[in-house]
């Protein structure tokens, strides 16, 4: 029910199994699991822009401040040579970021349209530049993570952050709780109406629902799913700085959800993938790769007007 | 603060501002006419900038490859219009901006393959080198008054053919009814081709003229397409006064603010922006 | 009139700058009565109706919902006190079926529209309320079909099942019938016939032959001005609105 169509049904059961069974492989080639895990890592923060974007249909240009902001969290609040507890530090960032978000959205969502993108990218920016020209932040160099924490609940302890492949199954796990929680969310109640206000704002305010508040809540929801994807980030390369959080990082993300099949979420997943394989596979064709980067993105515009999705599910769907 | 500095601050924010309109006006007029948010904007003033060095490096003429950098500029913006920008008329915001970010990568990746990494530089015109003086112990340097004059003259211009033409009257029809103009028995399509064009030319323009004063560097586009977009959100999506305006607040606004506050001095266009939309959402000048 | 007042405006004006849409409009809305509201273009009949809903912010006077001041007040508080508006231009969600856009409309009704786990199919009340709103309006055919693919009359009975599936108590229709073929608006103003029993409506409508066979009471205005208030008979024999209406035909013939 959650997992309506047939194509994402057959999409998601294959990533899974792939997924899964990547480390158990190629456990000696951390290169290959590290990169592996940051595309996953990657997956999550876009599906949450995906969310935002494609379905409660706000266009932010500003999604990469809560990215870098999961990382600035924890270099803030955790001691620099203790290893803190994961999920206790994580709950209070997304805690937070939550707060954060809450005010800023409180401000930004009286916006709408083009100035709405421009606000959420004024503000990335402002927090950029905050960063880069701070001191006790490190700068442009930003700040580095010498200790990972631990990850024991109740005294047990079964993953270690520094195995690449234990990593690897946390971000794996981002990818399903964050899959299934933006899944539930949108069959829910409260997602009839946050669509509603997407495809008919004026109908659904006519209606009687309090639009702003949806939105507002939606917005919190998202940009704490970025955070914590940025927080894995900045845990998985032991540093934080403000390429965390450039314009650049939330163009890159949208790109690759629309590369996907912008609203269908489970696009978000094949856009990062593609994208960062196709990254991957023209650097290492030619120094000159962003030429076919381009030409790839063109193409694909142009030929897929519903995203990689959006063709796929022409295929399968009858 | 002393009254030269302020003066020669203030000119140097107004003429910043100058050549920000012209690029920002260009990205509105294609904007507001065909509805379209062309993010390789940047991209048109990176080219200009970049064709003039190459041709000046080679020949060490300025003015006549100056004109003919505009041209070709021209030519490239028909060429992409047809090819590329058509397509996109039938589809919807996001669509633009994955394609237009596809377009800056190219663009980005054939600077690199045509002219390489390194910085660049374009000595000003013998002729236009050299200073005015100012007071007793300042000048200012002639070459930025012959820049500032070139934007306020093409200025002109564009407000001439918007608000006296032929073509101008078509632009302001199809900014807001595009049946009418189809109906009054224009070829929509052509229209749209010059107005594009023109956008790409206007970039590309200043990016020759800023040339002289500027390093010529990967990413220029687009550190300066930013700005424009703040510009033109500032005077409103589409206006073409609300760019002028726009402009030249965000260039004296950003001169004084790197002398005043350094610290802040990236960060408050954006609070400035924020500003304005809390006032005026739609922009000072919004349709 | 035995019915009660439940709505009323008194001296309702709104004014744009030098233009005055509307002036000094007094009048009363009975339960139980459907209300008729014409005029020539440009009477503000739509502007009237804005105001009534909320949408629109009056520049002096006042409205009144059972006594109760409420003008001023945010558009989704008029609809929780049950006045439903339907537009004139149709306003649905074109892309999901005909029962999930009356769901919508009826969701608001029952709890746990924050409820972010619940799936929006377990709540059986919703759905037992968007279908007995549209089988209230004839679209019981329709129930699965995706609102797009329905034919445009059937579009604006639509329209109507959404207003009726938030249980208003005042339901504002702007030209329900507006370009709907004759059979199409027989069914209407047969079931407006059926709905004024239970509900207050008003109803601006360019259809003349519907509204003087639904109407209790009439309201023309003109240029803003509230013209008269009466039965329909007294209205039809009133000398300024044959003017009101003529003066503007042998303008158009004119023109």
């Amino acid at each position: 029910m959650i997992f309506e169509k047939r194509t994402e049904r057959i999409f998601l059961a294959i990533f899974f199994v792939v997924a899964l069974c990547i480390p158990l492989f190629l456990e000696e080639n951390s290169f290959f699991v590290g990169k592996v895990t940051t595309i996953l890592i990657l997956a999550v923060f876009v599906m949450s822009l995906d969310f935002l974007v494609g379905r409660v249909g706000l266009v932010t240009l500003g999604h990469a401040l809560f990215y870098g902001l999961g990382g600035y969290l924890f270099v803030i609040l955790t001691p620099e040579y203790e290893a803190v507890n994961f999920w206790v530090y994580a709950f209070y960032i997304m805690g937070l970021n939550a707060l954060i978000a809450l005010v800023i959205g409180a401000v930004v969502l009286r916006t709408s349209g083009i100035y709405f993108i421009m606000i959420t990218l004024a503000i990335s920016q402002m927090a950029y530049y905050y960063f880069f020209d701070s001191l006790e932040f490190g700068g442009n160099d930003g700040l580095f993570i010498f200790m990972k924490p631990e990850t024991s609940i109740f005294g047990l302890s079964f993953l270690n952050l520094d195995n690449p492949t234990h990593f690897y199954y946390l971000a794996l796990l981002a990818v399903l709780v964050t899959l299934l929680a933006i899944k539930i969310i949108l069959r829910s109640r409260f997602g009839r109406i946050v669509e509603a206000s997407r495809l008919n704002p004026e109908r659904t305010a006519a209606l009687g629902y309090n639009i702003f508040a949806f939105r507002l809540i939606s917005y919190v929801i998202g940009s704490t799913l970025a955070a914590y994807a940025g927080l894995l980030f900045a845990l998985q390369y032991g540093y934080v700085n403000p390429q965390f959080m450039t314009w650049e990082m939330s163009g890159t993300a949208l790109v690759m959800s629309i590369l996907g099949g912008m609203g269908t979420i489970y696009g978000a997943i094949i856009g990062t993938i593609t994208y960062e394989g196709l990254q991957y596979f023209f650097e290492h064709m030619s120094k000159d790769w962003m030429l076919f980067m381009g030409g790839a993105i063109i193409l694909m515009v142009l030929l897929l007007r519903k995203g990689l999705a959006g063709y796929l599910e022409k295929l399968l769907e009858k | 603060m002393s009254t030269e500095l302020f003066f020669v601050q203030l000119i140097n924010g107004l003429q910043y501002g100058l050549l920000l309109f012209l690029i920002a006006s260009g990205l509105t007029l294609v904007f507001g006419v065909m509805g379209i948010l062309n993010l390789a904007h940047g991209s048109m003033y990176m080219v200009g900038a970049y064709l003039v060095w190459y041709f000046v490096a080679i020949t060490g003429s300025f003015s006549v490859f100056a004109i003919l950098s505009a041209v070709i500029a021209l030519g490239l913006g028909i060429l992409i219009e047809r090819v590329l920008i058509q397509r996109l008329y039938n589809r919807n915001h996001l669509d633009q901006v994955l394609l237009t970010i596809g377009m800056i990568f190219v663009f980005n990746s054939l600077q690199s393959i045509l002219w390489g990494n390194d910085p660049y530089g374009v000595a000003v015109p013998e002729a236009l080198s050299g200073s005015v003086p100012f007071t007793d112990n300042s000048s200012y340097p002639v070459y930025r008054i012959f820049a500032a004059m070139v934007c306020i003259a093409i200025a002109a211009a564009l407000y001439f053919v918007v608000s006296k033409t032929r073509l101008g009257m078509l632009i302001r029809a199809g900014e807001s009814n595009r049946e009418m103009v189809e109906a009054l028995g224009v070829n929509i399509k052509s229209l749209y081709t010059i107005v594009f064009a023109i956008g790409v030319m206007l970039a590309a323009v200043s990016g020759i003229i800023a040339a002289p004063m500027r390093s010529i560097v990967p990413g220029m586009g687009e550190s300066v397409l930013i700005t424009c977009f703040v510009v033109v959100v500032i005077g409103g999506m589409g206006s073409i006064k609300g760019a002028f305006v726009g402009a030249l607040l965000v260039g004296v606004i950003s001169t004084f603010a790197a002398v005043l506050i350094p610290t802040m001095s990236n960060m408050i266009i954006y609070i400035f922006m924020i500003l304005v939309l809390l006032v005026k959402p739609q922009g000072l000048f919004a349709k | 009139m035995a019915n009660d007042i439940i709505l009323e405006t008194e001296s309702l004006s709104k004014h744009w700058g030098g233009i005055k849409a509307l002036n000094d409009i007094s009048l009363q809305f009975h339960d139980r009565q459907l209300h008729g509201v014409v005029g020539p273009n440009g009477a503000g009949k739509s502007t009237l109706l804005n105001m009534l809903c909320g949408t629109l912010q009056p520049t002096s006077g006042c409205i009144f919902h059972k006594g109760e001041q409420i003008e001023g007040m945010k558009p989704w508080k008029f609809v929780r006190r049950g006045i439903g508006r339907s537009f004139q231009k149709t306003n649905i969600y074109a892309d999901v079926t005909c029962l999930e856009n009356c769901a919508v409309a009826a969701q608001r009704r029952f709890a746990g529209s924050f409820n972010l786990f619940a799936s929006r199919h377990s709540n059986k009340l919703v759905q037992e309320a968007a279908e007995k709103a549209l089988c209230q309006v004839g679209l019981e055919s329709r129930i699965h079909t995706v609102a797009a693919e329905i034919s445009y009359g059937e579009q604006r009975q639509l329209e109507l099942a959404m207003v009726l599936a938030t249980d208003p108590c005042i339901l504002l229709l702007d030209e329900p019938m507006a370009g709907m073929g004759h059979e199409e608006s027989q069914r209407i103003i047969a079931l407006l016939n059926e709905l004024k029993q239970t509900y207050c409506i008003v109803l601006v409508e360019h259809d003349m032959d519907a509204i003087f066979e639904l109407s209790d009471q009439l309201t023309v205005l003109d240029n803003g001005t509230h013209l008269i208030t009466g039965t329909v008979d007294e209205v039809r024999n009133e000398p300024r609105v044959k003017e009101a209406y003529l003066g503007k035909e042998d303008e158009e013939e004119a023109a």
